[in-house]
């Protein structure tokens, strides 16, 4: 069925071309333009480019407006321009298929083998620590949910996709997937629904969501029976 | 009294030992008794002989039969000489006559009967259908003793000998039909044509040899390939049937055949039994086949009855004795027998020289071939290149089944001391072979063969020009990558790749310049040597160039084709940093300028993406084409729809 869909959507047209600017600022809000290396303060009238990442702080807030939307970033929260946009169901099913063809194809047998030896190896002699990165993390969640708070369901999905991909520690809160996946199952994309209620029914959850859970899943289940008759 | 003094057989009803017509030679060649219709399998030249002896009151022994037969194509002609098929008859009259007043004689007849010659023709209409026919002479050599009273001054008796000649011609047609595999009927008529030449003596004209005429039908029916049934009938209540096994002997055949026969003009019903040892080869069969009747023989008979039974048949009738015979037959093939058959070839790619290892994956050609045979053959595909490859190259065997029709590919290799930078057109030599010591078919294409830096424009195949200059890449990197030995010795061992990356990518941008390509109207692409020698190239030649130095010191690296503009292609490229998603921030803290990527084992890894024609430095490339990635790759879904493509090196 996913197949099916994607045949179909291969001919939408999307393009992005919203210019962005900041109308407002409260706090302290930065930016990572895509041209630069380094996070800048974010001042007011900036124009921000779409794949520019911006970040606010606590008790900080940007309000950013192109021609036809107006959004506003609140505090602990960040999110990249180009994911403020307005999407359809179809752009959304084809940004859903875009994790497979990113990734590596699985090659019959195993032919290459890794690379252990040049200049020589040093595995033993460090583990490295990771720092806790989540924090980023959060604060794109955050912007995701903000997203889906402004009417831009489709691309809280994708932001939200994207942030457990960099992220993964993020996706032990349990909350903020129920919450995507709640987007997801309104969306009518059971199938992608039922994958992720499955990921976090795996989570250790409290009775409450374990319940909930569990109920979307055996919704979906009948749906999708129901759908395959 | 009646004497038979020599001996041999009967009519639907050879000395070979086999009366079915099957796939084995020595069955068809040089019988016309019930292979009518000349019919054969034999490819070119065949010779005959059978050799044996008869149990009469003493073993008289003869060489029964000659035959040389030839195939013209569809048409194969047999002559045959048979010196032993004779029978000759001696009556002595039973009273004395004294002769010349001094001792009494016995007055004789003698009836000799021989078939002398004959000769087969056939005519294969297609597998399936044959017809023929052969021609057979027969000599009747009558002789009878008289005496003569002589008058003079006293009566005497002159003992004359009369001579009564005359010949026989018979012209019999015959076809064979192999309505399924396993199954072949053998229908002909006996006697249907004959011409003789009357004998003088009206009284010998009921000795002459029998012409009623009759029809023949044979059936013959293998289950499998090794046994083989056969019945022969014919329509004057005379039969034959009979079987044979044989088994492989290496190449070669080896068994036995039993049959029995029954003669309308002998006792018992069951006239006669003949096992034969059979043992056949590619080039001679041999069979031992010993006749047994069941019947004492008659050696002695009343002339009377002879007068009214006769025989119509010299080789067996109820005279004949117990026989045993040794044929040999030798099969001389002075052709070589094609055995396969182009039908066409179709070149499927002309030859990039850089994408060598693609052709051996690949086949450069597809020919159809078909089996002109009824087994099933393995065929040797043989390609030579002119210009390119002067030996031989074989490409894998392939089996094809009997008559049918299969595709066989041609693959190449292109010498890597190949240097022509020019295309030219060339030729290429198809072979296929078999058994032969020579080729069965030989076909002859042009075909295009390009310069070595060449490019069919497919990105996908820019990674040959990244593996086949990877000694140079690594001696080059190597050298690179040692004079920061140090600071690479102090890095966390995360981040090695990416540093090293880092390090290549520094140095190998200096003294570098973008340049087009040099030839407006052909994909041109430059080894890495060539890019670092020139110093310079366009997209395809950085990337590559960029790609092999990565890869020789095993970052792994893929191609990033960007066509999204139809006229103006992009390539660039991304390498695997072997970072894990949590390690990411140890790179950059901007996340839009990584990529998140499975590997082949479902682990996330973290790729980047190189601009190799942002010639500045290594975090300008980068953030350059981490943009346009995330822009047309993901921000423009290029990647679902096809627009962009990720191309793995290996």
């Amino acid at each position: 069925m996913k197949k099916y869909l994607l045949t179909i959507l291969l001919f939408a047209t999307i393009t992005y071309s919203q210019t962005f600017h900041a109308e407002k600022v409260n706090g302290n809000v930065r930016i990572f333009s895509s041209n630069n290396t380094n996070w800048e303060q974010l001042k007011p009238k900036m124009i921000l480019d779409k794949n520019a990442v911006i970040s606010s702080d606590k008790n900080s807030s940007i309000l950013i407006k192109s021609d036809e939307i107006s959004f506003t970033l609140r505090e602990s929260s960040a999110i990249t321009i180009s994911d403020i946009r307005k999407m359809t169901l179809d752009e959304l099913v084809l940004a859903l298929a875009m994790e497979d063809v990113m990734n590596v194809p699985q090659k019959k047998g195993n032919e290459k083998s890794d690379n252990t030896g040049v200049y020589g190896d040093k595995v033993n002699e460090e583990i490295l620590t990771t720092i806790k990165s989540n924090d980023f993390g959060l604060k794109r969640l955050n912007g995701a949910k903000q997203l889906a708070e402004n009417g831009m369901k489709e691309s809280a999905i994708i932001a939200a996709k994207e942030v457990y991909r960099k992220y993964p520690e993020t996706k032990k809160d349990a909350t903020t997937r129920i919450y995507f996946a709640d987007l997801l199952f309104g969306s009518g994309l059971y199938e992608e629904a039922y994958d992720e209620y499955s990921e976090i029914n795996a989570l250790t959850l409290n009775t409450d969501k374990k319940k909930y859970v569990e109920s979307k899943i055996e919704q979906i289940t009948k749906k999708l029976i129901k759908r395959d008759f | 009294m009646l004497i038979a003094v020599s001996a041999s057989g009967q009519t639907s009803f050879g000395l070979n030992g086999i009366y079915g017509i099957s796939e084995e030679s020595f069955t068809s060649i040089n019988s016309f008794e019930y292979n009518i219709s000349n019919y054969s399998v034999i490819k070119d030249w065949a010779f005959s002989f059978t050799y044996g002896g008869e149990f009469a009151s003493s073993v008289t022994s003869n060489l029964y039969q000659i035959t040389a037969a030839k195939t013209f194509g569809s048409h194969f002609v047999s002559l045959r000489y048979t010196p032993g098929y004779q029978k000759e008859f001696i009556f002595k009259s039973g009273e004395a006559i004294p002769f010349n007043n001094t001792e009494p004689i016995n007055l004789e007849s003698r009836f000799l009967y021989k078939e002398l010659f004959g000769a087969g023709y056939s005519y294969r209409i297609n597998s399936d259908l044959s017809v023929g026919f052969n021609v057979r002479y027969f000599k009747h050599d009558f002789t009878n003793e008289n005496v003569t009273a002589i008058f003079s001054d006293t009566i005497y008796f002159v003992r004359e000998t009369e001579e009564d000649n005359s010949e026989l011609w018979k012209t019999d047609i015959g076809v064979i039909w192999k309505p399924f595999d396993k199954l072949l009927i053998n229908l002909g008529s006996i006697n249907l044509f004959t011409l003789d030449s009357e004998v003088t003596n009206e009284n010998n004209s009921n000795f002459e040899i029998k012409t009623d005429k009759a029809l023949f039908a044979g059936i013959n029916y293998s289950p499998s390939k090794f046994f083989n049934m056969y019945l022969n009938l014919e329509t004057n209540n005379s039969f034959l049937g009979g079987m044979s096994y044989l088994f492989d002997l290496n190449k070669n055949k080896l068994g036995f055949a039993v049959s029995a026969f029954h003669d309308n003009e002998q006792e018992p019903y069951i006239a006669g039994i003949i096992p034969a040892a059979i043992f056949t080869s590619k080039y001679f069969d041999l069979s031992l086949t010993y006749v047994k009747y069941f019947s004492e023989r008659n050696t002695t008979g009343s002339y009377l009855d002879f007068k009214i039974d006769g025989i119509s048949n010299i080789i067996n009738n109820k005279y004949s004795y117990d026989k045993l015979l040794l044929t040999t037959n030798f099969k001389l093939n002075t052709l070589v027998e094609q055995r396969v058959k182009f039908l066409g070839v179709e070149i499927k790619h002309n030859i990039y020289p850089a994408l060598n290892d693609k052709y051996i994956d690949e086949p450069v050609a597809t020919a159809k071939v078909v089996n002109l045979t009824n087994e099933k053959i393995d065929v040797k595909p043989y390609l030579i290149i002119s210009g390119i490859s002067e030996d031989k190259l074989q490409s894998p065997i392939v089996s094809i089944p009997p008559y049918d029709t299969s595709e066989v590919n041609y693959y190449a290799v292109i010498s890597e001391n190949y240097t022509g930078v020019n295309p030219e057109i060339t030729y290429a030599n198809f072979y296929l072979m078999t058994v032969n010591d020579d080729f069965d078919d030989e076909y002859q294409k042009a075909m295009l063969v390009n310069g070595i830096n060449a490019w069919d424009g497919n990105v996908k195949n820019l990674r040959y020009f990244i593996q086949r200059d990877m000694d140079f890449s690594v001696k080059y990197s190597k050298t690179i990558l040692a004079k920061y030995k140090t600071e690479i010795d102090t890095i966390a061992n995360a981040i090695s790749n990416f540093h090293k990356a880092k390090i290549i990518f520094n140095s190998f941008i200096e003294n570098l310049t973008y340049t087009s390509d040099p030839r407006a109207s052909a994909e041109y692409v430059q080894y890495p040597n060539q890019t670092l020698e020139l110093k310079g190239g366009d997209c395809d030649d950085l990337s590559v160039c960029y790609s092999s130095l990565l890869e020789s010191i095993g970052i792994e690296t893929a191609l990033v084709d960007y066509k999204t503009n139809a006229s103006l292609r992009h390539v660039n490229i991304m390498f695997n940093t072997k970072l894990s998603p949590n390690q990411a921030y140890l790179i950059s803290e901007n996340d839009t300028k990584y990529f998140i990527r499975k590997n082949e084992s479902g682990d996330d890894e973290v790729w980047i993406p190189i601009e190799t024609t942002s010639l500045s430095d290594f975090e300008r490339a980068w953030i350059i084409a981490s943009d346009k990635f995330q822009t047309e790759a993901i921000n423009n879904f290029g990647l679902v729809k096809g627009e962009v493509q990720i191309i793995e090196v290996y």
